[in-house]
């Protein structure tokens, strides 16, 4: 039989059901007899026979092996291995033994590696990998006949289904409580709308129509938070709840007992909920997915096969997630244990050593204002490139067998080994060279094909850049700081020897970014700089691509002090019109569409100025966009759902003090009967904001055709907004000096 | 893991913080005049953390004495252009 791996999970103990789509478009469920193991190290003389005891009745058999330990390891020693019968039971067996003694007195590993990515690992497969399969009794016989590390796979047949449901809200948010109007299965066949029969009917119509649609993935937008648990609630209510089934398997849907979960990552509180998964299809929360927000399908079709992740867990993993699962393929290959909970801590340095250790990337401080003839030269996924090629990983960096290795890292002179890959650049390999791949072949290619590789170089481009934050992330099972370090200082030395490159050849640096520079020399062609950038990349060893030169580029100052330069504002057009924007409202996801579409008609009418004269010869026209816009906000023709700020709660919603704008769409939101997280998104449109009382604003959810926005406020908003993008080209643009103007036009005051 | 010395941008603003007590004594005429100085400084931030000093004063007060250089070196450039045949130095 030959197939791709659509799906895989742990069935009755001591099984892995697989699910293979077939060449025909059928599907088939296999069954191989097989369950996971756990590894217990311990000291020389300890006694492991209490341990096993514990295991008891959960204990398949257990016998020795030799692995390495942990990451640093020479040599391999001898641990147990322990088979579990039943797959679900790995994590709760684990902390039964782990509780036996104090923390360490039993070594635990490869505990919480998810059973159907250790199937994976074991035995060389992926999602959506081509196989053929036989049954040999209770297993399954594998031949792979794909290859991961193709470019040009193709993923045919696939049925897609997007479930959408309409609610009879009783309220002014749809609750759990409230009942099915109608719900709508979607595909590229059209939209099937089932709204005959009372609420019963239609849930039995959708568990109908999705069997006989029989679709591989099944989409939805806050099918985990939302729908899916509402459709089982309705389900319950109509005394179906036992019938209510949109898997393969028939099993009845059931709300996860687990609940959501609030985390702190990069400044931010998230939110994520708990997972609605089906079996032996694929459902994809579209809404909580960052995989497929960022690529799409694709990109989470890459993702998965090289991370060896299955689609549903890929589809709602964190990037690290991601990541980590490669690194325990590559560990799993390589003998080396995945430790439960990761020991291993960083070398000791002094404080001067220290100083000098933990800096980051380097960085240039922008000229503030406006430029023209800029040239911009990025390096090519640096921070990836530097891991792979200077082999910095946690057991490389500082390694004891090399103390005399020509790898040195700068400015610390620490070593780093030459006798071994480490786990890092082992497991980033792929994705550096994959990612350049498609980066080159999406150049030639035309429409599809080009979305399709530009999607799975996006995947790729992520994980490149959490392979290194990684590194320095306390959780990361294989990360040391020092390995960070050595990636922060490598780049230091690699961006200041470029600038030294621009600087010889008679360029000045306008900017630089941690692998990005910006720099200017009077008349310079862009052979100038085809030239700088061969002469960059044979003096650092590293790769670069030549972005183009602006016709004018602005960085701008801070918001709060205006002598201040910042690093990451700036906008600007390259000679042939396309726009590059960074930090401003236009790219930031919390603004209002309209107030992007406004700051961008700006951008484009700036971006057909050939230089910076021109550019500031066609501030009117831009003023003029601001009006107009300003005019529709006041007359109120530009709809609400165009102005809704985006934000994450930053905490509970009992935890909110003062009547901000975000407390009072949270209070109305609470008031619905929404259950709110810390981290979870909410939007909102100001409707008050000079009031006191929670009607300053209104949830986006609950906003209708009569509710009247501050047009005031937003205003006040824009003006801001489009200075932004007008002041640096006339110091009279400012957010004051736009509203004056406004009012000027009129006669009759805002209201 | 993950940081343990703050990067010198944000240690920077720590220092200029701790300023405040020497700025509410100035008279308030001269108060922008201390901003403006001290934000100097962060035109040269990359080049204080650069330098790696155990006091983040010291790589502040590096970048002011070297901005009012380039001031200074700048006017009396601007003022020989004017007055050519005196000894500016």
């Amino acid at each position: 039989m030959r197939g791709l791996i659509l799906d895989l999970y742990p069935g009755e103990p001591g099984e892995m059901v697989v699910w293979l789509k077939l060449e025909d478009g059928g599907t088939a469920r296999l069954v191989d007899h097989w369950s996971p193991s756990i590894f217990i190290g311990a000291g020389r003389n300890s006694d492991l026979g209490v341990p096993l005891k514990i295991v008891g009745q959960d204990l398949a058999w257990t016998r020795k092996a030799m692995k390495y330990e942990r990451v640093t390891d020479r040599e391999k020693s001898e641990v147990v291995e322990v088979r579990l019968k039943d797959a679900r039971r790995v994590q709760q067996v684990a902390g039964r033994i782990e509780r036996l003694g104090p923390f360490g007195a039993h070594r635990l590993y490869n505990a919480d590696v998810p059973p159907n990515q250790s199937y994976l690992y074991e035995h060389d497969l992926f999602p959506l990998a081509y196989c053929e399969v036989a049954q040999s009794g209770d297993r399954l016989e594998w031949e792979l006949r794909d290859d991961v590390w193709a470019y040009d796979y193709d993923i045919p047949n696939l049925r897609k289904v997007e479930v959408d449901v309409d609610i009879a809200k009783e309220g002014r948010l749809a609750r759990f409580t409230d009942r099915i109007e109608a719900v709508r299965l979607r595909s590229d066949g059209g939209e099937v709308v089932i709204d005959g029969g009372d609420e019963g009917d239609k849930l039995l119509g959708l568990v109908r129509a999705v069997r006989d649609a029989d679709p591989d993935f099944i989409t939805s937008r806050d099918g985990d938070s939302f729908l899916f648990p509402y459709l089982v609630r309705r389900a319950e209510a109509s005394g179906l709840a036992a019938g209510l089934s949109l898997d393969r398997e028939g099993t009845t849907m059931k709300v996860p007992s687990k609940k959501g979960t609030s985390y702190f990552s990069y400044g931010r509180i998230h939110y994520k909920p708990s997972a609605m998964k089906l079996y032996g299809r694929i459902h994809i929360d579209v809404n909580t997915s960052f995989a497929y927000s960022e690529a799409g399908l694709e990109g989470l079709f890459e993702l998965s096969r090289i991370c060896r992740m299955p689609l549903q867990t890929s589809s709602r993993a964190s990037i690290g997630k991601a990541l980590s699962s490669l690194q325990f393929y590559h560990a799993s290959k390589a003998d080396l244990l995945v430790p439960w909970k990761p020991t291993l801590v960083e070398h000791f340095k002094d404080r001067n050593e220290l100083l000098v250790a933990d800096r980051g990337g380097f960085i240039f401080e922008p000229k503030m204002g406006v430029h023209e003839g800029v040239g911009e030269l990025d390096f090519s996924s640096l921070y990836p490139n530097i891991m792979l090629r200077k082999n910095l990983s946690a057991e490389t960096v500082r390694c004891p067998c090399c103390p005399d290795s020509k790898n040195r890292v700068p400015e610390l002179g620490w070593n780093v080994c030459e006798r071994r890959k480490g786990i890092v650049p082992l497991a980033i390999k792929i994705i550096v060279e994959k990612r350049l791949r498609y980066k080159e072949l999406k150049k030639e290619a035309k429409s599809a094909d080009y979305d399709r590789y530009n999607a799975r170089q996006a995947a790729l481009k992520w994980l490149g850049v959490t392979t290194f934050g990684y590194l320095g992330f306390n959780n990361a099972k294989f990360g040391r700081i020092d390995a960070h370090i050595a990636v922060c200082a490598w780049d230091r030395k690699v961006l200041l020897d470029a600038s030294r490159v621009a600087e010889r050849r008679g360029f000045e640096v306008i900017h630089g970014i941690v692998d990005s520079l910006w720099v200017k020399r009077e008349r310079a062609e862009r052979d100038d700089y085809i030239e700088l950038k061969s002469e960059i990349e044979s003096e650092t060893g590293f790769a670069m691509s030549f972005e183009g030169i602006y016709k004018w580029v602005t960085f701008l100052p801070s918001k709060e002090d205006a002598d201040v330069p910042v690093l990451n504002r700036y906008f600007g057009a390259y000679q042939d019109g396309e726009l590059k924007v960074r930090g401003i409202e236009a790219r930031r996801h919390d603004t209002p569409a309209a107030f992007a579409r406004c700051q961008m008609e700006i951008l484009r009418t700036l971006a057909r100025a050939d230089s910076v004269g021109a550019a500031r010869a066609a501030v009117p026209e831009g003023m003029v966009i601001f009006l107009g816009h300003a005019e529709e906000l006041e007359r109120h023709e530009t709809p609400a759902s165009e102005l809704a700020f985006t934000t994450n709660l930053s905490k509970a919603p009992e935890e909110y003090r003062s009547m901000t704008v975000q407390h009072a769409a949270v209070k109305q939101l609470v008031g619905e009967g929404a259950q709110l997280h810390a981290g979870e998104g909410i939007r909102y449109v100001i409707t008050d904001y000079r009031g006191r009382d929670s009607k300053r604003a209104t949830p986006a959810d609950m906003v209708r055709d009569e509710t009247k926005y501050d047009s005031r406020r937003y205003i006040e908003l824009l003006a801001e907004t489009c200075a932004s993008v007008l002041q640096p080209f006339d110091p009279r643009c400012t957010p004051a000096g736009l509203l004056s103007l406004y009012e000027s036009r009129k006669s009759v005051p805002l209201g | 893991m993950g940081r343990t010395v703050p990067s010198f941008r944000i240690a920077e603003a720590q220092e200029v913080s701790e300023w405040k007590p020497f700025r509410k004594a100035l008279p308030k005429r001269d108060r922008g005049a201390f901003d403006q100085m001290l934000n100097s400084a962060r035109l040269y931030t990359s080049a204080s953390s650069a330098a790696v000093r155990t006091s983040r004063f010291e790589g502040m007060a590096m970048a002011l004495v070297f901005h009012h250089y380039r001031l200074l070196a700048r006017a009396m450039g601007a003022f020989s252009e004017i007055a050519p045949e005196e000894d500016h130095r």
